[in-house]
């Protein structure tokens, strides 16, 4: 039987109904018909129009069925691919929650190192260079560089700033303070101070470039995950338009089979009604 | 039934494909001109007829819009990967000439301390400390130019496929309004037409009773 092939209840009404059309001489399968029937269906040319009638009803209730299978694998199909989607879209967000949460890691060691470490160096290399080339004002340049450094470590203390760049910045200071007494070992010291701090600052922008780089790669990763996750929403927002269009099929189709249903009875019962008519009728001839 | 992309397509291709009858008269000679039909019924028929027609249309256009939606957001997803491609070119563009600029900083102070060593010799140390001056200030320089050249290769690009993505989301928006309108329109016709099948069979079950009745024996 094709039309029960859908649902349970469906499956109910519709072995019911075959029944019924079965004892009409319409086969399951809607497309072969009772011989007996037939030959007195041409016999009687009403009870033909109503055998047709029958047939023709059951044979429409076969389609409205297939019909309705395939809705329910429709549904089927779009609630599998919605489930898919669905499952898609949640590893979409987590890949984007991921990618961002390790671009921020990447983006902080950067402003780190190529920021704070590297600026910091950079005025260290500064104050070194000016006590290097100073001559006698070295030790003024160096009681300035000492105050500069001591300040810039607990400004950068107050504001949040790396602990070990703020410790830094206070041995830098103390340096200063004690060549201070010393303007010609200072020169010396000064140039060397000058040369590792553009060292640290060249390292340091190496570092913090290359962090850059790598938190750049992060945030266009979660940016690929934001366009993949509008391609799925895109997909999962079709698929579910698909299943209520399909459930609203099964729902009209449902609706279809049972005025079928019941102009076959009546039909049905019109054809009982004729042939008991035309037997009567024959009868009294 | 769940239209497919691929009738979709058929429907955009040949508009015949999509279910609309090739020959208008040859589907209406099969019923409404049906002369068993009383007038009534060939009037309902010719109503069914044309309402599955408009059906049929509103469904292709339907499809079409949704291919259309379809088209636009594989647009702009397409444009949000190329501004993600240009965030990360801009950012390793970016990256590459602040490393380079670092190198040669710290190439610079290598050289700065190379120059104050005890072992360089009078003459050869102004010489160093003025290659390590020029190493030190190209650094910087370079340093100086990552962020207009990141700019250049990512920003600039990542903005324009910005701007492409917002293009093609507005234009996915026009076309799933012009869906879901087709899709009313359908849904309504089909409404239309089972009353008007409902009302067809109405007519034709009175007229069978009349039939019926004249054939009964008193």
């Amino acid at each position: 039987m094709t039309i029960s092939a859908t649902s349970a209840t469906s499956a109910t009404r519709d072995t019911r109904d075959m029944t019924a059309f079965s004892e009409c001489g319409v086969s399951s399968e809607g497309t072969e018909s009772n011989g007996e029937e037939a030959s007195s269906a041409a016999a009687n040319p009403a009870g033909a129009s109503g055998a047709l009638e029958l047939r023709m009803a059951s044979l429409e209730l076969l389609s409205l069925g297939r019909q309705r299978t395939h809705a329910n694998h429709e549904i089927h199909a779009a609630s599998n691919k919605l489930e898919q989607l669905r499952t898609e879209l949640k590893a979409a967000r987590e890949e984007a929650k991921e990618a961002a949460r390790s671009g921020g890691f990447f983006k902080q060691l950067s402003g780190v190192f190529g920021g704070d470490i590297a600026t910091a160096a950079a005025a260290i290399g500064a104050a070194a260079a000016v006590v290097a080339s100073g001559g006698s004002a070295a030790p003024v340049a160096l009681l300035l560089a000492s105050a500069a450094l001591k300040g810039g470590a607990e400004v950068g203390k107050a504001a949040g700033l790396d602990p070990k760049l703020c410790a830094a910045l206070s041995v830098a200071a103390g340096a200063a303070a004690l060549a201070c007494g010393n303007a010609g070992a200072a020169a010396g010291l000064a140039s060397q101070v000058q040369g590792v701090a553009t060292c640290v600052q060249g390292g340091a922008e190496v570092i913090g470039a290359a962090s850059s780089g790598v938190a750049g790669s992060y945030a266009a990763e979660a940016q690929r995950a934001g366009a993949q996750q509008v391609r799925l929403e895109s997909s999962s927002d079709e698929a579910r338009a698909d299943e209520l269009r399909a459930g609203a099929r099964l729902a009209q189709l449902s609706s279809l089979e049972a005025q079928s249903v019941s102009q076959a009875g009546r039909a049905s019962a019109q054809h009982s009604a004729l042939s008991t008519a035309m037997l009567n009728n024959s009868g009294v001839a | 039934m769940i239209d497919s992309l691929g009738a979709g397509q058929a429907c955009r291709l040949a508009p015949s494909d999509c279910g609309e009858p090739d020959d208008p008269r040859k589907e209406l000679s099969g019923s409404s001109e049906d002369s068993s039909l009383s007038p009534e019924g060939r009037l309902l028929c010719q109503l069914v007829e044309r309402s599955d027609r408009e059906e049929r249309n509103f469904n292709c256009e339907r499809m079409d819009a949704r291919l259309a939606r379809r088209e636009a957001l594989a647009q702009q997803v397409e444009s949000m990967e190329r501004a993600a491609d240009a965030v990360e070119t801009g950012a390793w563009v970016g990256a590459g000439i602040s490393a380079v600029g670092g190198a040669a900083t710290l190439g610079g102070g290598a050289m700065k301390l190379d120059s104050v060593s005890a072992g360089t010799s009078q003459s050869e140390a102004p010489r160093l400390a003025a290659k390590a001056s020029i190493w030190s200030e190209g650094g910087t320089a370079l340093g100086r130019l990552a962020q207009p050249a990141s700019q250049l290769t990512g920003e600039a690009p990542r903005l324009r496929a910005d701007a492409a993505a917002a293009r093609a989301q507005a234009r996915a928006t026009d076309e799933r309004d012009v869906e879901e309108s087709r899709q009313r329109d359908a849904d309504a016709l089909s409404q239309h037409q089972a009353r008007l099948i409902d009302l067809f069979d109405r007519i034709q079950a009175s007229q069978a009773e009349i039939s019926n009745a004249a054939i009964r024996p008193r």
